[in-house]
């Protein structure tokens, strides 16, 4: 095998037993790698009734077949499996350093199952693979796990780590590589606390790969890497992060404000601002391993109630969510939030998200102080936010943490009062920081089909919505505009499959920006070998979509479940986006019509996925 | 005529703001042209508070606001 | 503009260049398939600086300034990129992504003959030679 190594390594924590194994090499070329190859094999080896949280759970982190190449944006990877949060389909993606260093080690990915009966780690160092006691990290925050796990084995090991939240089982509790790079979404923190496993360590002695046209890679590889280091958008997120352009954001409409009520706050916008942060708080830029973007902050907060030590900073989502979300204009506070939810081990989005429920149920008195054990919820209070709110939900303590980390519909579904009415998520996983009413129709639209829920990263619509993005090679030559539904579902199509590839091929956004579709198939082809043409790359990316809406099925949803909450497609109530409709059914309509799938029963067809070469996984459902 | 152009957001880097005197019959496309904001770039542009289709003529005394769609995640 | 002294040059050259490539067989039938009514418009360069190919029922016929019926697809671009997407110097897709192309109409079809800009630069490096204009060659 080329790129992949074709090795993934089999945990039963229970047994305490590690096995080498090897995946069909039909599943790569088929399901491309990350979380589309982790979906293939949760479907045939997972037990997919498990609980999340229960032993039985399987856990996979996978690499794509660009893991280790020394390419911008190919340093992410894959977690996947059943989520906590919302009970279905889940998977999340990472940057930072982890994926080339398993990738050297010689392992494409990790498959855990079981429970250890003591706090336990994961140690790879090539070959030798063990499980070994974390009895001294369990209680500590991520912080201070990663710096000592440095200690101990070396600075060059590179670390996965939960915190507290996850050992705690928050529902939203994250993985952070070097304690800066995050696994968000989905809950998988939890699942790993679940299981007793607090770190994950790796250690390559080389750093050999084998890749299948070694010349015409060197060529292709040079070529991609300055074009993405000398894109604008590349410069501008080097320059001030991914938060660069968020005051524009906020006259487009797209900045979520006070939980999705309102589309428009003027000194906000100047407030947040990638370039506030960078004239205020910024110390040095970040990157993940080998990306000329460098689009990661550091920050120092020297002063104030939210002065924080030289470290992590946030980026767009966390400035948001930990910001206008929750009705705060003040950036420092976004900074020392942002760290604790990294040390705590907390999805920011997730976590502001129930934070603005909360907020807003406290306001309309839907919840009472009775209710949150004392804790004042007012908006923009971050004091509270930080000193009680988030210690509160990590350590699952007092009525608040019990109320609020298992997420915002959870919690609404427990208060009643009609408060689910203003959730703002899809499928159980609360939206990021894109309001679909300025930042794109076809937002709402790719949210709602997600399999994991509601997310901007399965696909690029947000890019396309942007303008960002031109593929004549596969017909893709629309100018969207946002607030309209035109061209949307042909739209969500390209990206719905190319969303796919990407989060397969495990290549960041930010970067494969610059990748032309006939690019796309040069890298695997003379990388991995996979022997493909355009026409076969784009239907990988669909299979991958399809296999992830068949494991949703087995979850219980149906076509219904392909939904926003009202919350956030009533007409805006201020701001550029105000009064304008989305006309989501029609679109999500004619989106199922295209891609063949069932509008009652929210699946392909019986016909298209046989015609995808998936007449087996098609037996399971039809 | 004069007008104030108000850069937003990313847009600072191509422009300061400031009043600038143009040409009557000046419309917002010719001007982001002419600011050398690169053509890639989906612009936005609001006059005194209300958003504008690029090719109306812009007025004495307008107050522009340019801003462009282009986000991180 | 860089590479031309007026409006008229740049017009010269691509016509000549439509004229040579149109005699090699594979640019000849791709071009066909194209079958379009295509507007090259320069005109940001001066009001003249432009020329059409009518490449539609099968055959090629490629004239100055803007066609009397209405374009199948419209290219807007500077004669200097003009310039050097001929030279294979301007990845065309990534320039309409960059916006330095604008399109009207879908280009597809012609952007399926990208591949083959390697030929055409070799042809319109020998025009050029032809036209007397070896200094405006892109090295």
């Amino acid at each position: 095998m080329h790129g992949n190594t074709g090795k993934i390594l089999n945990v039963n924590l229970i047994a305490g037993e590690i096995r080498v194994a090897t995946l069909p090499e039909e599943y790569y070329r088929a399901y491309i790698g990350g979380s589309g190859l982790a979906a293939k094999v949760f479907w045939e080896l997972g037990d997919l009734n498990a609980d999340p949280l229960s032993p039985e759970a399987m856990l996979i982190f996978m690499n794509g077949p660009f893991a280790g190449l020394k390419l911008s944006g190919a340093s992410r990877n894959s977690v996947a499996g059943r989520s906590p949060l919302t009970g279905c389909w889940g998977d999340s993606s990472c940057g930072g350093y982890f994926a080339p260093e398993l990738r050297y080690a010689g392992y494409d990915g990790i498959v855990i199952t079981g429970k250890a009966n003591a706090p336990s780690m994961l140690v790879i160092e090539d070959d030798e693979v063990r499980v070994v006691s974390a009895a001294e990290y369990w209680g500590k925050g991520i912080e201070e796990v990663t710096r000592r796990i440095k200690q101990r084995y070396g600075k060059s090991y590179r670390t996965l780590a939960i915190g507290p939240a996850g050992e705690n089982l928050v529902k939203y509790a994250l993985i952070l590589n070097e304690g800066h790079h995050a696994f968000g979404r989905a809950g998988f923190g939890a699942v790993m606390g679940s299981k007793n496993l607090k770190a994950i360590v790796v250690k390559a002695k080389n750093r050999d790969m084998s890749i299948a046209e070694p010349k015409k890679y060197e060529a292709l590889r040079k070529e991609l890497n300055s074009k993405i280091k000398d894109a604008l958008a590349s410069q501008v997120m080097h320059e001030n992060g991914t938060a660069a352009n968020l005051e524009g954001g906020v006259y487009t409409g797209d900045v979520p404000i006070r939980n999705f009520t309102s589309n428009f706050w003027a000194e906000m916008g100047e407030a947040l601002t990638g370039g506030t942060l960078t004239e205020r708080f910024l110390t040095k830029q970040g990157a993940c391993a080998f990306c000329a973007i460098a689009c990661k902050r550091v920050v120092k907060v020297e002063e104030g109630p939210f002065a924080v030590s030289e470290g992590p900073g946030p980026e767009y989502e966390t400035i948001v969510a930990l910001g206008s979300l929750v009705g705060s204009m003040d950036l420092a506070a976004a900074c020392k939030a942002g760290r604790l939810c990294d040390d705590l081990g907390l999805d920011t989005i997730s976590a502001g998200g129930t934070i603005a429920w909360a907020m807003e149920a406290f306001d309309r008195g839907d919840i009472s102080l009775e209710d949150t054990g004392g804790v004042e919820m007012r908006w923009g209070d971050m004091e509270t936010v930080i000193n009680t709110v988030l210690p509160s939900i990590a350590r699952k303590e007092g009525k608040l943490g019990a109320l609020l980390a298992d997420g915002s519909v959870a919690a609404a579904k427990r208060i009643g009062k009609r408060s689910i009415e203003y959730t703002a998520h899809s499928k159980g996983l609360e939206a990021p920081m894109h309001d679909p009413r300025g930042g794109g129709h076809g937002l709402a639209l790719t949210y709602a089909v997600s399999p994991r829920g509601a997310c901007h990263v399965a696909t690029p619509m947000l890019f396309m919505e942007m303008g960002a993005c031109y593929y004549p090679e596969i017909g893709f030559e629309y100018e969207l505009e946002p607030m309209t539904d035109k061209n949307k579902p042909e739209a969500a199509v390209t990206a719905v499959e190319l969303g796919s590839i990407e989060n397969s091929a495990c290549l960041c956004q930010f970067a494969d920006r610059e990748i032309s579709i006939p690019e796309w198939v040069d890298l695997f082809n003379v990388v991995a070998g996979y022997g493909w043409d355009m026409n076969e790359m784009m239907r990988s990316g669909r299979r991958v979509f399809y296999i992830k809406r068949l494991m949703n099925h087995v979850y219980g949803l149906k076509a219904a479940d392909d939904n926003l909450t009202s919350r956030m497609m009533e007409p805006a109530r201020d701001g550029e986006p105000k009064g304008i409709e989305i006309n989501f059914t029609g679109m999500k309509e004619k989106f199922y019509s295209l891609i063949d799938i069932d509008p009652e029963r929210g699946i392909p067809t019986r016909r298209i996925l046989e015609e995808y070469g998936m007449s087996e996984e098609a037996k399971r459902v039809w | 005529m004069k007008i104030r152009i108000i850069p937003i957001g990313l847009i600072k880097r191509f422009a300061d703001e400031r009043e600038i005197e143009v040409e009557a019959g000046l419309t917002s496309r010719k001007l982001i042209a002419d600011l050398g904001i690169p053509a890639e770039l989906k612009m936005v542009s609001f006059v005194n508070g209300t958003r504008i289709d690029l090719d109306n003529e812009l007025r004495d005394g307008d107050e522009v606001r340019l801003v462009t769609l282009v986000t991180g995640g | 503009m860089e590479y031309w002294k007026d409006e008229t040059e740049p017009i010269k050259a691509f016509l000549k260049l439509f004229e040579n490539a149109s005699k090699d067989e594979e640019l000849n039938s791709g071009l066909k398939k194209v079958n379009q009514l295509i507007w090259f418009d320069y005109t940001e360069d001066g009001p003249n600086c432009s020329f059409n190919v009518d490449c539609r029922g099968g055959e090629i016929k490629v004239a100055a300034g803007k066609p009397e019926g209405k374009p199948d697809l419209v290219m807007s671009l500077s004669a200097d990129d003009a310039h050097r997407s001929w030279s294979n110097k301007l990845n065309p897709v990534m320039a309409i992504t960059r916006k330095k192309i604008r399109v009207k109409g879908s280009a597809t079809g012609l952007l399926k003959l990208a591949p083959k800009l390697k030929k055409v630069a070799v042809i319109y490096e020998k025009t050029l030679k032809e036209l007397g204009w070896e200094d405006k060659i892109m090295k």
